[in-house]
């Protein structure tokens, strides 16, 4: 039933999430084409100066214009998720959703993988944008140069790094990702547990009471967060000489600890929002 | 003849407001049982308790043996009062959302009962008529060959030919192992096709029979009899 | 034929009278088959269960029957049929002339207004 759930939420949502997409693309092409279009010497030849200098002018503000673009498609990207949450389950197409044969968490794992996945995908498009903006062919030959600097460098510090830090560069890198990944996850976890909370109250308050839950929530998980520190670093003895020490397994156990506190408060959240959605559900 | 429905004590209370105070009915399977009563008795309430989008604050609901639950929804069409559908949705696509989690749902049956009304199935839901997207629902919710069907005022807020053409798609889909839910307040355009009835009133069960008895023994319909008990 | 159901009596008296109506006038012809259970409550715009009702009390009288397989059909026996529109007719005409009475007609009077009435007719 997962599996249904996913596919039918991740083609519901992707008629709000590809327009925005072409439309950067798009964008990122033309760009392209405009800069080309500039630098050619032809070009700059056989304008007037005056020309050139509005031209150069407009390649500023479009620059601008497009670094508000990227913005915007990636906070879109974000503000979708959360609306799509919220329309889909909280409104009248939760009458549909929850009087399907599935269990709750069923549907908010659904909806949080495909959150990541479309986080995941606008970043890729962000990234390919940039590429088509920028690539030209020296670009590509300092990148090239690059690229292979950075493996000779892996490949030679690597058994220096692995000392000190007691993991290879891949592995840390990996470790990294997965960090950021469960930290999304929490993140959006979060503002899901909120939203299920304010639903809680009837419609005309639902949006005031889920930003008042996401409040609420928010600042616990800070004093949380920091009594947890307070205590890691008062009360087990020697935590932070025993940091200072050794680099590696420093770093490594702010690793680990990090993504387990943020893997317990996706479980926490995740709970409310289960919660509040199987026992406090409250459909106008 | 088994009962599809049971309810034991059930109650719910909205902080001091009893929407419903201690029901406890049975209702057989294979009837077509109509849940009278004026607007703000607690028909909505107790349909949205049976198909598990409410819980109890007391007591017990149990279909066909089962609580509310993953379970119980697959044996439950319901129809609310609601338009639940995604307006960007074609047809054809809430055809296959509906044989994607519905084991009973008959796609042929949907597809000729839309046919009939002339319905596109690839046209979006956006683009038909109030009138049109409910009787789509309806058609959504009846093609599913389901133990139990909860029809939450179907027949209200429609002109008389849409009448009509929902309660002859209610009477030509009926199976008779099925039980057929139907709350409305609109009694004497639905008397006809009950088997069952009872009345809600106030959160309470105030009277429950069969249409066929109260014509028999007191002579007057359940329209009349339900104008006399609900008097303002 | 309408199917005009009134509120007072149960529906499915109603509905035996209806298609009873039906058979005698011929309308439904003897021997022909009829259509099915959840037809002819859609037609009527009936419960399913009260037409089979009322067609199962009208297999008891006799006017209808059976054939596993086929269907139902009118009975063929015109001497059925022939007592039924007796009674039916009778029945009427009692509940007719006890009104009339009540009217405060005498006899000859009420059987000169059916004279009046039944030679318009056959104009």
């Amino acid at each position: 039933m997962l599996g249904k759930l996913l596919k039918h939420e991740i083609s519901a949502t992707a008629r709000m999430f590809i327009p925005m997409y072409v439309v950067l693309i798009i964008t990122s092409v033309v760009g392209k084409f405009f800069i080309w279009l500039t630098s050619k010497e032809a070009f700059i030849d056989s304008v007037p100066e005056s020309f050139a200098m509005l031209v150069s002018a407009l390649s500023s503000i479009l620059t601008i214009l497009y670094s508000i673009l990227i913005v915007a498609v990636l906070v879109a990207t974000f503000i979708f998720i959360v609306m799509r949450f919220y329309k889909n389950l909280f409104t009248d197409e939760g009458y549909l959703m929850f009087t399907l044969p599935v269990k709750t968490p069923s549907l908010i794992v659904s909806k949080l993988i495909s959150a990541v996945l479309w986080i995941l995908f606008s970043l890729v498009i962000v990234i390919i944008s940039l590429v088509v903006i920028f690539y030209s062919g020296e670009i590509a030959n300092m990148l090239k140069e690059f690229w292979s600097s950075l493996t000779d460098y892996v490949a030679r510090e690597n058994f220096n790094f692995k000392d000190t830090y007691h993991v290879s560069m891949p592995t840390f890198a990996v470790e990294l990702i997965i960090l950021m990944l469960i930290a999304l996850c929490a993140n959006l976890l979060m503002i899901y547990s909120a939203i299920a909370m304010g639903s809680k109250f009837s419609s005309k308050s639902r949006v005031s009471g889920a930003v008042k839950a996401y409040l609420v929530i928010y600042i616990t998980t800070q004093i949380a967060t920091s009594i947890l520190m307070y205590i890691l670093f008062t009360v087990v003895p020697d935590f932070f000489g025993a940091l200072s020490e050794n680099q590696g397994d420093a770093i490594q156990s702010t690793i680990i600890s990090t993504g387990s506190i943020n893997i317990v408060f996706c479980g926490i959240y995740f709970y409310i929002t289960n919660f509040f959605m199987k026992k406090r559900l409250n459909l106008d | 003849m088994s009962n599809i429905l049971e309810f034991k004590n059930l109650k719910k209370q909205y902080g001091k407001f009893n929407a419903l105070n201690d029901i406890t009915i049975s209702l057989p399977a294979g009837k077509i049982i109509g849940l009278l009563g004026p607007n703000g008795s607690g028909k909505t309430t107790l349909i949205k308790l049976v198909s598990g989008l409410l819980i109890p604050t007391a007591g017990e609901i149990l279909i066909d043996g089962l609580n509310p639950g993953t379970d119980s929804k697959k044996v439950i069409s319901y129809l609310p009062e609601k338009n639940y559908l995604n307006d960007y949705m074609k047809v054809s696509q809430l055809i296959d959302f509906f044989v994607d989690f519905y084991s009973d749902f008959d796609k042929t049956a949907a597809l000729d009962m839309l046919s009939r009304l002339d319905i596109d199935p690839e046209r979006k839901l956006k683009t038909l008529s109030k009138g049109t997207k409910e009787k789509v629902q309806l058609i959504m919710v009846m093609s599913r060959k389901a133990k139990l069907y909860l029809l939450d005022e179907p027949i209200g807020g429609v002109d008389p030919a849409a009448r009509d053409y929902i309660l002859d798609t209610i009477i030509s889909n009926y199976n008779n192992e099925a039980t057929i839910l139907i709350s409305t307040h609109l009694i004497a355009d639905i008397e006809s096709v009950l088997d069952e009835f009872i009345f809600l009133k106030n959160g309470e069960v105030i009277m429950q029979s069969s249409v066929d008895d109260v014509r028999e023994q007191q002579g007057k319909s359940v329209d009349a009899l339900f104008r006399e008990a609900f008097k303002c | 034929m309408s199917w005009e159901l009134t509120a007072d009596r149960p529906i499915y008296l109603q509905l035996i009278d209806h298609i009873k109506m039906n058979i005698i006038s011929g309308e439904f012809a003897p021997g022909s088959k009829i259509l099915s259970v959840r037809e002819l409550a859609s037609r009527a715009c009936v419960n399913p269960n009260t037409m089979q009702r009322a067609l199962s009390e009208l297999e008891k009288l006799g006017l209808l029957y059976t054939q596993r397989t086929n269907g139902r059909f009118i009975t063929e026996n015109l001497d059925v049929i022939e007592n039924a529109r007796e009674s039916f007719a009778k029945n009427h005409t009692k509940k007719f002339s006890d009104r009339m009475s009540q009217l405060g007609l005498s006899k000859a009077q009420i059987i000169n207004l059916v004279e009046e009435f039944s030679e318009e007719d056959l104009q």
